[in-house]
């Protein structure tokens, strides 16, 4: 497992991927600056609008997809996924061992965008600075779930992506309450309102239980249906 | 290296066919092989590699079964420990230099001693000096002989190539012969595709004839060199005086049939290639013709293949 682990930190850290998501993740904590700089007024409070709005709603998913739809779809795309499944390895090793791979260097990259934009407008060492962390994590696990399977069932998987992330985490999420249920982004939300004791208020958030527990069904659900798809599918 | 008992083969495949959608890739086949080269052959599109990919377990069969040592192939990962695949893309991780690709095989594959396998492997096709280079920077023919070494590494009883001639030279093609010939002396099953016929006569003791999906012919290259060369040839022959070419080759028995076209070419059918050779140019010289073409008209491998089927 540990080979295809490394493979996968190979294939998802390449150096123009790594620079372009690092801008990505500071873009942010800049704009963030710039506001700072420009107003006279306090203006912690449109800077925590600004997290909202940029690190979980954007950062967070785009990084993820950039770094997870690869994980799979190059080696399908390249033909080089034989390799591993013509090894004597379970599937479930080579889900497990992606997976991992992807959580921890999309977590990385977000981590930067989260610990230094948070650094910012929290008080470092808040609760609600580390609630906010906490709600990261848990946004950087189900998008890696989504988007790692999303990577071995179609091979225009980063456009799917950020169609998803604009239409149902964003629109619909805004417009149809229940969806609160169904969105990572609800979770990560909620999970950050839950744990800062309602420090970052969130509109229509749901019990942080209820979040967590939203949040390890899709980790759950997703790595189930890679390993499915993995195990059913014609390897090219 | 393990083997099967002689009397179970290695490779069986039972009434095996594949289709996507309304394609039928590959029909009803049926065949065992055993130790030794096989050569699988086919022109383009004749379902050799998607065969291949279902040997492999790399794709599900529609219908049918394949076992490998009597096991079925799909979802057994246990059993990749006895075969080595090398599928017929140049697909490489590009990142990688040869050794670490190589060394990654022999890791997945958890052969004990991976150092000691890597530099044996490697040296087997002789591209130790081109080791420590990525492979984004090797030509076609280096990929492949570094690919072949990854498919060597783990030492498997059974090895199944898909065109591993693709991209390289005559003197690796010798070598590559010398090699699978060695690897099938020490009891090895070795699947070796190809479609192009030469290709195959030096290089396997058994040859799969594969047409339009199905398995047209089997048998030593000599049995289907035989079949192929019992077909009937067509010349076209442009010459000085057709009609008094065509009078002259009617009478000789290697010449089937004799018509003078209206472009004034005259095409000839024979079942005996090797007579009309000879003929030919006597018939020409004795009847003061001279011959300004003879070309024949389907020597494309489809068409060889194609009449074998139809028989």
């Amino acid at each position: 497992m540990m080979q295809v682990f490394l493979l996968t930190l190979r294939q998802v850290t390449g150096l123009r991927r790594v620079i372009i998501l690092l801008a990505l993740a500071l873009l942010p904590a800049g704009v963030t600056l710039l506001i700072r700089a420009l107003s006279d007024a306090d203006t912690t409070a449109t800077e925590e609008e600004f997290i909202g709005a940029v690190v979980v709603a954007i950062v967070l998913p785009l990084t993820v997809a950039i770094t997870a739809t690869p994980a799979f779809g190059n080696e399908v795309e390249d033909r080089t996924l034989g390799f591993l499944t013509m090894k004597p390895i379970g599937r479930w090793e080579i889900v497990v061992a992606k997976l991992v791979g992807v959580i921890i260097v999309s977590g990385a990259l977000v981590g930067v965008s989260a610990v230094v934009t948070g650094w910012l407008v929290y008080d470092a060492a808040s609760t609600t600075f580390l609630a906010f962390l906490l709600g990261i994590a848990i946004g950087v696990i189900g998008y890696s779930a989504i988007f790692t399977w999303l990577g071995l069932v179609t091979g225009q998987a980063l456009a799917f992506a950020i169609v998803y992330v604009f239409v149902w985490e964003g629109v619909a999420s805004n417009i149809l309450a229940g969806v609160k249920y169904l969105s990572i982004n609800g979770y990560t939300l909620s999970v950050m309102e839950w744990a800062s004791d309602g420090e970052i208020f969130t509109p229509n958030s749901i019990d942080g239980v209820a979040a967590l527990v939203g949040a390890a069904i899709v980790l759950v659900l997703f790595a189930l249906l890679t390993l499915h798809r993995l195990k059913n599918m014609d390897v090219p | 290296m393990t083997t099967t008992s002689p009397q179970e083969p290695m490779i069986s495949v039972r009434g095996v066919s594949k289709w996507f959608g309304n394609l039928v890739a590959v029909n009803e086949v049926s065949l065992d092989i055993g130790p030794g080269v096989t050569g699988l052959l086919g022109p383009n599109g004749a379902g050799k590699t998607t065969l291949l990919h279902m040997i492999a377990g790399l794709s599900a069969v529609s219908r049918g079964e394949i076992l490998i040592m009597g096991q079925p192939v799909r979802g057994s990962v246990a059993l990749y420990r006895s075969i080595g695949v090398m599928t017929e893309h140049q697909s490489v991780y590009d990142q990688l230099t040869g050794r670490q690709f190589v060394a990654l095989n022999a890791k997945l594959q958890k052969v004990p001693n991976v150092d000691e396998a890597v530099e044996k492997a490697i040296s087997t096709v002789n591209l130790l000096d081109a080791q420590d280079r990525k492979l984004a920077t090797y030509s076609r023919g280096m990929r492949q002989r570094m690919r072949l070494a990854a498919t060597l590494v783990h030492d498997p009883p059974i090895l199944v190539l898909d065109e591993p001639l693709n991209g390289t030279d005559p003197r690796q093609r010798l070598e590559f012969q010398d090699m699978a010939h060695r690897l099938a002396a020490e009891g090895r099953a070795v699947v070796v595709s190809s479609h192009i016929l030469e290709e195959v006569e030096e290089l396997a003791d058994t040859i799969l004839l594969m047409v339009a999906g199905r398995l047209a012919a089997s048998g030593n290259f000599h049995a289907i060199r035989a079949k192929l060369d019992e077909r009937p040839y067509e010349i076209r022959i442009r010459a000085s005086d057709s009609r008094q070419l065509a009078g002259a080759l009617f009478a000789d028995e290697s010449v089937d049939s004799v018509k003078v076209e209206p472009d004034d070419a005259v095409m000839i059918t024979t079942r005996d290639i090797v007579a009309l050779q000879s003929l030919l140019p006597r018939a020409a010289k004795d009847s003061g013709v001279t011959l300004f073409s003879v070309e024949p008209t389907d020597e494309s491998l489809e068409s060889v293949f194609s009449y074998v089927v139809a028989r």
